[in-house]
């Protein structure tokens, strides 16, 4: 009888495994370098060395560590999300048939986020300060539980509004926006500098690589690249 | 994966199957395998009650020696793993399964001496594996249907390295491919094998892939046989990440306005260009940032800006108008033109600022001379003196779990910068200009800062201290030794004494000049504090003497953020002579604390907030009265999620009270000048303080989708009344008791079409109990938004209707249009146009305001 039950279980496993490996994935991982981990839904502890191309599921739980990077590009609709050393985030979804509502819910850390238009559903990011409604919205973040949030708008808007007063702030281009355990919020044009840098992203639209390969006299090789316009 | 070691894993696990007897890993060998194809194993753990630690296949050819060590993941309970398709030949491939637990215990499959006999698959001849890669490349299919596949990686275009390859096409939004029908080629060579197909997913991650530029191209066929368009990205390949790195990237953006704006007839003309380029080499990221205004004035501060700086992992520059902050206390975020230099090693750091915080401006010098000084005596006012700073912080810690600051701010004008003569007016003869506005000054700031946290900053100490010295007017420079004798206030007497309170020292005592520190802080009779620490009345210096110096602050809090409570209490203190020309608008004479709690329940969808805070101030008691103001504050917020509407609730309570009693009261007796005892009038006048302010507010907000609208509807409501609670005042006692009361309503609709909403309705009254009537405002939004030509072109128009009665009377209304066109993704052209009449009937005024604003921007 127990092995009946144990057959049951495995026919039952594999007819739904059978269903799509990638069943219930939100997003793939399409950057990853130096220390980052990964604790699924229902399990205690990290696993380290999340691979290229992970995919990512309901309510898994992405941390970087003190050099990690990972970049996750969700399925439905290509927004992007970008997390620097020392983040820690929550991904998950609430779906209506083909509808993804995504939450990241960001502990601590630096995030960038390039978020499409949606389609339909919600695209927020929570933080212990704040929750950030997203449409159509390029823009960073920068997470400190103790601090609070500080949002600089690229392009588009953000809707942020304070968990402590309810006060609502809206993060246009070139605006930063704060957002405080207080219960503060203010909005204001963006200061010179202050804005992270992408290293990944300062390519602009499309771009043409021009290669040039040197050759010294002892016969070292080395390349030359210019990405140009 | 050595022998020795798998041995020792095997040994292992049989010692564990004896010890235990019940973890069983649960695998069903697949079948049909052909060559070249890559094989998935799957597995479920069962039996142990501790935890999985880990779950491992261990696979090899036949023939090969050694195996290939895959972690297995978990999804669901099931463990998953792929053995590539190089490794599945026609001999045959072996594999086993180890699973590792947290008890140390372990389980195999096969059960049985699993290294020596593992699970052998036969592996059938594919007819496709060999033709694949010689196979000529895939036929672009250009008529094919065009489905909503989503290049998720590379980007067109990317430059990538080797290692960081993974190709992925979203089919999440094309629900009817048929899995069976996709081709993956790289370079015209089909990649299938190394591809992972699901109904929402393809992937592959390519290996060995040459430096150079690639194509990668996916075909496929819906259920019906037809053919989708076929999907293609080039991207370039590079040997290391570094090399990525290497290529000089760079984005900018350039905005150029010109706006006129009318208010009240009032007309003004403002035009300004924004300009801003970040880019990056390796580790090197560089940004140059612009703003020039035509409001920019050399009559007032700088308006334009102009930064330009590079960033490295150990050291930063930035040039030009930054805004730095070290301290709360000492600079924060006070702009300064100059540079802000930080190098970051780590454990020992350095941040440096140097700069000028106000500039020189000229401003006015009186048209009428003051006949009544000695000659003619014109008066310079409204001018500012340049401010220097200079701001050194030694740091030690990055701040992630620990940081110890020490900073030095140092800020003095330059009484040079500004030219007593001015306005064509010299001083000649008996012509003379006195300064009568800002006081030159000079300014010190010694702190310290240290903060510990632990446990990714869920616990938090913080702690800053800081000194300063301020002299108030440094137009007469500093005080020489043989001046010291009347340093102090009121004490003009040259007696080659200086007194200082019961203390009587002579100069000749005093080892040093004033003179002589003046390089560093000038030391004259306008310094403050005068004494920097206050004894007691026994002439003793204490603890409580230091922590209450006049011209220190300090304050410290601690931040706990466990089992979903944010919880605060912080303790702080400022001298009511503290003062820092760095951050110049910080409260002083305060101190106070705050507690505060902030509770999430039900994975962050309500949040609960209890807030109170205590500020007293007349710390040095130098004030006649001392007053308390406290404030308490309540909240609940829900945001249940998707579908249900979001409601807030506050409730808010201040309080200000002073320590002053009915026998404060100031009364005045006024008696008939001529008439001898002949009371005229008594005036009393009751400074006491001891008022209240309830405020309530209530918002929600609620998605709502109608047939094929999207609907968002806002409501708010918020009230607040301030009333007096001291019920003994003398008859006639005025209080400005005041009620405020606000409600309003939003719906943001987004239609099937691009056409998206707004309508608000705004009405806000306030009552004063010393006006006569009421403040009240009524607004009406209407607001559309249409979009064009595959969202290109951007057009908005809208109405608002303000009206205005009771105190105030008028009406307002205001049409306004515009429209934003983007033009190859480079270029962005917008304009708006806004006509505003105004009937203001206090006044009896109409007005016609007509504004205007365009915008061009470019990116690249």
């Amino acid at each position: 009888m127990k092995k009946l039950h144990l057959l049951m279980l495995i026919t039952f496993l594999m007819i739904f495994l059978t269903q799509g490996w990638s069943a219930g994935a939100i997003a793939i991982t399409t950057k990853v370098r130096g220390t980052v981990s990964l604790k699924r839904s229902g399990e205690t502890k990290f696993k380290p060395n999340v691979k290229l191309g992970e995919l990512i599921f309901n309510n898994d739980h992405l941390k970087t560590g003190k050099d990690g990077y990972a970049a996750l590009v969700f399925i439905d609709d290509k927004s992007l999300i970008k997390i620097w050393e020392n983040s820690e985030m929550i991904v998950s979804r609430s779906s209506v048939k083909k509808t993804i509502s995504k939450r990241i819910s960001m502990q601590i850390g630096t995030l960038k986020a390039e978020v499409s238009p949606q389609r339909k559903g919600e695209f927020v990011i929570a933080t212990p300060t704040s929750v950030a409604s997203v449409k159509g919205t390029t823009f960073w973040v920068i997470i400190d539980p103790v601090l609070g949030d500080i949002f600089y708008g690229i392009s588009g808007e953000v809707e942020v509004k304070n968990n402590e007063s309810d006060a609502v702030i809206v993060v246009g281009a070139n605006e930063t926006g704060t957002s405080t355990p207080d219960g503060q919020v203010n909005v204001e044009q963006t200061l010179e500098g202050s804005v992270p840098v992408d290293e990944e992203d300062q390519g602009g639209e499309d771009s043409n690589i021009l290669k040039i390969q040197m050759r010294n006299k002892q016969g070292d090789v080395k390349d030359i690249i210019i990405e140009y316009k | 994966m050595s022998r020795n070691w798998i041995k020792l894993i095997i040994f292992f696990i049989l010692i564990s199957k004896i010890v235990s007897g019940q973890a069983k890993i649960l695998h069903s060998p697949p079948r049909n395998i052909f060559s070249n194809s890559p094989i998935k194993i799957e597995a479920v753990v069962e039996g142990n009650t501790a935890e999985v630690e880990r779950v491992r296949t261990f696979y090899r050819k036949v023939g090969q020696n050694a195996f290939i060590e895959e972690e297995m993941h978990k999804y669901m309970g099931v463990y998953t793993c792929t053995i590539p398709a190089e490794y599945v030949t026609i001999e045959g491939v072996e594999y086993l399964i180890i699973a590792e637990f947290a008890d140390g215990y372990m389980a195999a499959f096969p059960e049985v001496d699993p290294y020596n006999v593992p699970m052998f698959l036969s592996v059938k001849k594919s007819n496709n594996g060999t033709v694949r890669k010689t196979k000529p490349g895939l036929t672009d299919i250009q008529n094919g249907i065009q489905g909503d596949i989503i290049i998720l990686s590379p980007e067109e275009g990317e430059v990538i390295a080797a290692e960081e390859v993974v190709l992925a096409f979203s089919i999440f939004n094309t629900p009817d491919v048929a899995l069976e029908t996709v081709r993956l080629d790289l370079d015209n060579i089909s990649i299938l094998n190394q591809t992972e197909i699901s109904e929402e997913l393809i992937v592959a991650r390519p290996k060995k892939i040459n430096p150079g530029r690639h194509t990668a191209k996916l075909n496929m066929k819906n259920k019906n046989g037809d053919s989708f368009k076929t999907v293609v990205v080039n991207f370039t390949i590079v040997r290391s990440i570094e090399e990525a790195q290497r290529v000089v990237k760079y984005t900018g953006r350039v905005l150029v306005a010109a706006g006129s704006e009318q208010i009240r007839g009032m007309r003004q003309n403002i035009n300004s260009l924004r300009a801003n380029v970040s880019g990056s080499y390796d580790r090197l990221r560089f940004n140059a940032k612009t703003f020039i205004t035509s409001q920019e004035d050399p009559a007032k501060q700088p308006r334009n800006r102009l930064t330009a700086g590079f960033k490295t992992s150990v050291f930063d520059l930035t040039m030009g108008d930054v805004n730095p902050q070290f301290s709360e206390f000492g600079l924060r975020g006070k702009r300064v033109r100059g540079f802000e230099a930080d190098l970051k090693l780590k454990y020992f750091n350095t941040h440096v600022v140097y700069g000028q915080t106000e500039r020189a401006t000229v401003g006015e010098i009186s048209n009428i001379p003051d006949t009544l000084a000695e000659g003619l005596q014109y008066s310079r006012t409204g001018y500012v003196y340049d401010r220097n700073l200079l701001a050194i912080r030694p740091y030690f810690g990055s701040g992630q779990n620990f940081q110890f600051g020490l900073s030095f701010i140092k800020s003095r004008d330059d009484t040079l910068s500004v030219k007593r003569e001015y306005g064509g007016i010299t001083q000649i003869g008996d012509r003379s200009i006195v300064f009568s506005g800002n006081k030159p000054k000079d300014n010190i700031v010694l702190g310290t800062d240290l903060l510990v946290a632990f446990d990714s900053k869920r616990f938090v100490w913080q702690t800053d201290f800081a000194f300063s010295y301020l002299n108030r007017d440094i137009s007469n420079g500093p005080l020489t030794l043989e001046d010291l004798d009347t340093f102090m206030p009121e004490d003009n007497l040259k007696n080659d004494t200086l007194t200082l309170g019961d203390w009587n020292i002579a100069l000749n005592d005093i080892p040093f000049d004033p003179g002589d520190f003046a390089r560093y802080f000038i030391i004259n009779k306008n310094i403050s504090p005068l004494m920097p620490i206050v004894p007691d009345t026994n002439g003793a210096i204490g603890l409580k003497e230091f922590l209450n110096m006049p011209s220190t602050a300090y304050k410290t809090s601690l931040k706990l953020n466990y089992f979903n409570n944010y919880f605060v209490i912080g303790y702080q203190r400022v001298g009511p002579e503290f003062s820092s020309l760095g951050n110049p608008y910080l409260r002083n004479d305060v101190r106070g604390f705050n507690v505060s709690d902030k509770i999430r329940l039900f994975n962050n969808k309500v949040f609960i907030t209890l807030t109170y805070d205590q500020k007293r101030d007349n710390l040095i008691r130098d004030k006649s009265t001392t007053t308390i103001t406290s404030s308490f504050n309540a909240g609940i917020a829900l945001c249940p999620g998707t579908g249900l509407p979001t409601i807030s609730l506050n409730a808010m309570q201040y309080g200000l009270k002073n320590d002053l009693g009915i026998e404060d009261i100031d009364t005045t007796f006024n008696y008939d000048p001529v008439v001898v005892d002949s009371l005229v009038s008594i005036v009393y006048k009751d400074p006491r303080k001891s008022n209240i302010t309830i405020r309530q507010d209530f918002r929600i907000s609620h998605n709502v989708e109608v047939g094929p609208t999207r609907n968002t509807i806002n409501i708010t409501y918020a009230n607040s009344e301030r009333s007096d609670r001291i019920a003994d005042r003398i008859p006639g006692y005025q209080f400005n008791a005041t009620s405020t009361s606000m409600l309003s309503f939003g719906l943001n609709t987004a239609f099937q079409s691009p056409l998206k909403t707004n309508v608000k309705f705004t009405t806000n009254t306030t009552k004063s109990s010393t006006a006569r009537d009421p403040y009240e405002l009524m607004t009406v939004l209407l607001k559309g938004h249409y979009e064009l030509f595959d969202t290109k072109l951007i057009t908005e128009m809208g109405w608002v209707f303000t009206k205005g009665s009771g105190m105030i009377d008028f009406t307002k209304n205001n049409v306004f249009m515009g429209a934003t066109y983007r033009l190859l993704k480079m270029h962005q052209f917008s304009g708006r146009f806004s006509y505003t009449f105004l009937n203001d009937r206090l006044s009896g005024d109409l007005f016609n305001d007509l504004s205007f604003q365009f915008n061009y921007t470019l990116i690249f």
